[in-house]
C-alpha cells in the first residue's frame, strides 16, 4: 500500500510536469498571439473602412496590434500593420481597402 | 401587490447587475479560445452563486445579523482577521479592475488612454455614493445595466446550434492549452460568486429592512435573479465564440473584446459593448465600495448605512473613500486592466473558502437560523463547489504565471 508521501510526491512530480508542459506551451502561445493580433488588425481595418468602429478606437487598436507583433513571434507582421495605422490616421479609405486585400492574400 | 413588484425589481436588478468587468473579460476570453467548452464553468459557479445569495439573504432575514458581523462574533476577532483581511484585498483588486474597466471603456470611445481616466471616474463614483441612497445605488446601475441584455440578443442574430451549446454545457478537458483552460475556469467561477455579491446582498436585506416575509421573496429573487444574469454571462462566451474565434481573434485585451458585437449589430455592435463595458463596471464599483466599507463597519463595529448621510456614518464614508481612493491609485500606476481583471478573479476564488465555509458553519448554527438552518445539500453544493474552486486555483496559478512570462 503506497504510504502518504509517495502520494504527496506523485502530487509534487504531476505539479511540475505541468509546470514544465506550461513553459513548453510558451512558443505556441507567442505563435497564436502573433497570429491573433494579425486578425484583430485586419478585422479593426475592415469595420473601420465600413464605418462600423470609430476613428479613434481604429488607430489605438492599429498602435496595440503593431506593437503586440513587433515584439512577439511574428514582428515582420508589423510593417503592414503600420501601413494601415498611417491609412486610417490619413482617413484615407480607399488605401486601407487595398491594404486589406494585400495582407489577407499574403 | 407592493411585494410582487419589489420581487420583479429584485430579479431585475440581479440581472442588469451580474456583469462586471470579471465576468465580460473572463468569458470574452474564453469563448475566443475554446469555443463553447467552458459555458459549464458559467453553469457551476452559477449554482453555486444561486445557492450563497439564497443563503446570505435568509440569514439576515432570520438573524437579522450581516454575514461579517456574525462571523466576528461566532468565531472571535482573531480568527476572523486573516479571511477578512483577504477577502479586503481582493475586493480593492477587484475594485481597481472595475474601475479600469470604465476607464478602458472611455478610452476605446475617445483614444483617450485609460489612466488618464482613473481620477475622473473615482471622483464621479465617489460623489454618487456619497449624495445617494441604496436604492438609487442599488437600482439605478442595474436598470441601466439591462444593456448587458444585448449579449443574449446577438446569440439570435448571429445564430448559435442549439446541440452545441448543450455539449459545452458538459465538463471537458480540450487536447491542448490545458493550463490556460483550467486558470480560465477558475476564473470564470471566481468572476461568477464574487464574496462582494453575497456580503452586499446581506447588508442590502438588513438595509432594506426585510423581515421573515421576505424569505420566499429572497428565494425567488435568487434564483431567477442569479440565473438570468447566469445566462447573460454565458452569452457573452457564446457571441465571442461565434463571432471572434472563427476570424482567429484571441481576446488578450479589450481592443479585441470590442469587436465581439460588430458582427451582431454593424456599428451599433461597438458602442453596445462600450456601454455594457462602462455600466456593468460602474455598477459593480459602487457595490463593491459599499460592500468593503459595509465590511470593515461591520468588523470593528461602526455605525453603516448608505441610507445614512455621510456625517452620521463618518467612518463608514470615509472607508468608501480610501478604498476608491486607493483603487484609482492602481489604475494610475497603469496596470494592464485585462491582466489585472484576470488574476483578481483567479484570487478571488482563492481566497473564496475562506469567506463561504465560516459561513457555511453559520447556516448550520441554530443559534443564528433557528428552524432555518440549511439543508444538507445545499452545504454540500457549495463546499464542493467552493472547495474544489479553491484547489484549482492554487494549482493553476502559478502554472499560468510561469506559462505567462
Amino acid at each position: 500500500m503506497p504510504c502518504r508521501c509517495s502520494a504527496g510526491r506523485r502530487a509534487v512530480v504531476a505539479i511540475a510536469l505541468a509546470a514544465l508542459a506550461a513553459c513548453g506551451d510558451q512558443d505556441e502561445q507567442k505563435l497564436k498571439s502573433a497570429r491573433s493580433w494579425s486578425a484583430t488588425a485586419l478585422v479593426v481595418a475592415r469595420h473601420w473602412e465600413q464605418g462600423e468602429v470609430p476613428t479613434a478606437y481604429a488607430k489605438r487598436a492599429l498602435r496595440k496590434a503593431s506593437e503586440e507583433l513587433a515584439n512577439g513571434a511574428l514582428p515582420e507582421a508589423a510593417e503592414p500593420v503600420d501601413e494601415l495605422r498611417e491609412a486610417v490616421e490619413r482617413g484615407d479609405r480607399a488605401a486601407v481597402r487595398r491594404l486589406i486585400t494585400e495582407i489577407a492574400g499574403r | 401587490m407592493k411585494k410582487i413588484l419589489g420581487i420583479a425589481l429584485g430579479i431585475v436588478t440581479s440581472i442588469g447587475g451580474f456583469l462586471d468587468v470579471g465576468s465580460i473579460a473572463t468569458s470574452a476570453q474564453a469563448g475566443a479560445a475554446f469555443g463553447l467548452s467552458l459555458l459549464w464553468a458559467v453553469l457551476l459557479g452559477t449554482i453555486c452563486v444561486i445557492f450563497l445569495v439564497e443563503m446570505s439573504g435568509r440569514f439576515s432575514i432570520v438573524s437579522g445579523h450581516t454575514i461579517i458581523d456574525a462571523i466576528r462574533k461566532r468565531f472571535g476577532f482573531a480568527a476572523f482577521i486573516v479571511p477578512f483581511a483577504a477577502t479586503l484585498l481582493v475586493n480593492l483588486l477587484v475594485l481597481a479592475a472595475e474601475l479600469g474597466g470604465v476607464c478602458v471603456a472611455l478610452q476605446l470611445l475617445t483614444g483617450i488612454g485609460f489612466q488618464l481616466w482613473a481620477i475622473p471616474v473615482a471622483l464621479a463614483l465617489w460623489m454618487l455614493l456619497w449624495l445617494a441612497t441604496f436604492d438609487m445605488v442599488e437600482n439605478g446601475a442595474a436598470l441601466l445595466g439591462l444593456v448587458t441584455l444585448c449579449f443574449v440578443v446577438a446569440i439570435f442574430v448571429l445564430g448559435a446550434e442549439p446541440v452545441e451549446l448543450a455539449a459545452g454545457l458538459v465538463p471537458s478537458l480540450p487536447a491542448e492549452e490545458r493550463t490556460h483552460y483550467l486558470f480560465l475556469v477558475v476564473s470564470i467561477i471566481g468572476a461568477t460568486i464574487a464574496p462582494y455579491l453575497f456580503l452586499f446582498y446581506s447588508s442590502g436585506a438588513i438595509e432594506d429592512k426585510w423581515d421573515k416575509s421576505f424569505i420566499t421573496a429572497n428565494r425567488v429573487i435568487a434564483t431567477l435573479g442569479m440565473s438570468f444574469g447566469g445566462l447573460i454571462s454565458m452569452a457573452v462566451i457564446i457571441v465571442a465564440a461565434l463571432a471572434l474565434k472563427p476570424q482567429g481573434i484571441r481576446v488578450e485585451e479589450f481592443e479585441q473584446a470590442a469587436l465581439m458585437l460588430v458582427p451582431a449589430y454593424g456599428g451599433w455592435g461597438f458602442y453596445l459593448f462600450v456601454a455594457s463595458l462602462a455600466i456593468a463596471c460602474f455598477g459593480a464599483a459602487l457595490e463593491l465600495s459599499l460592500a468593503s466599507a459595509y465590511s470593515v463597519s461591520q468588523a470593528f463595529g461602526w455605525n453603516w448605512g448608505e441610507n445614512l448621510k455621510p456625517r452620521e456614518a463618518a467612518r463608514f464614508s470615509t472607508t468608501y473613500s480610501a478604498f476608491i481612493a486607493a483603487a484609482g491609485l492602481i489604475v494610475l500606476v497603469g496596470l494592464n486592466p485585462m491582466k489585472l481583471t484576470l488574476f483578481s478573479m483567479a484570487i478571488t476564488a482563492l481566497v473564496l473558502p475562506l469567506t463561504a465555509l465560516p459561513f457555511l458553519v453559520l447556516m448550520n448554527d441554530p443559534r443564528y437560523m433557528g428552524s432555518h438552518v440549511n439543508s444538507r445539500f445545499s452545504n454540500a453544493v457549495v463546499a464542493l463547489i467552493v472547495v474544489l474552486t479553491g484547489i484549482l486555483a492554487v494549482v493553476s496559478i502559478p502554472l499560468e504565471l510561469i506559462g505567462s512570462k
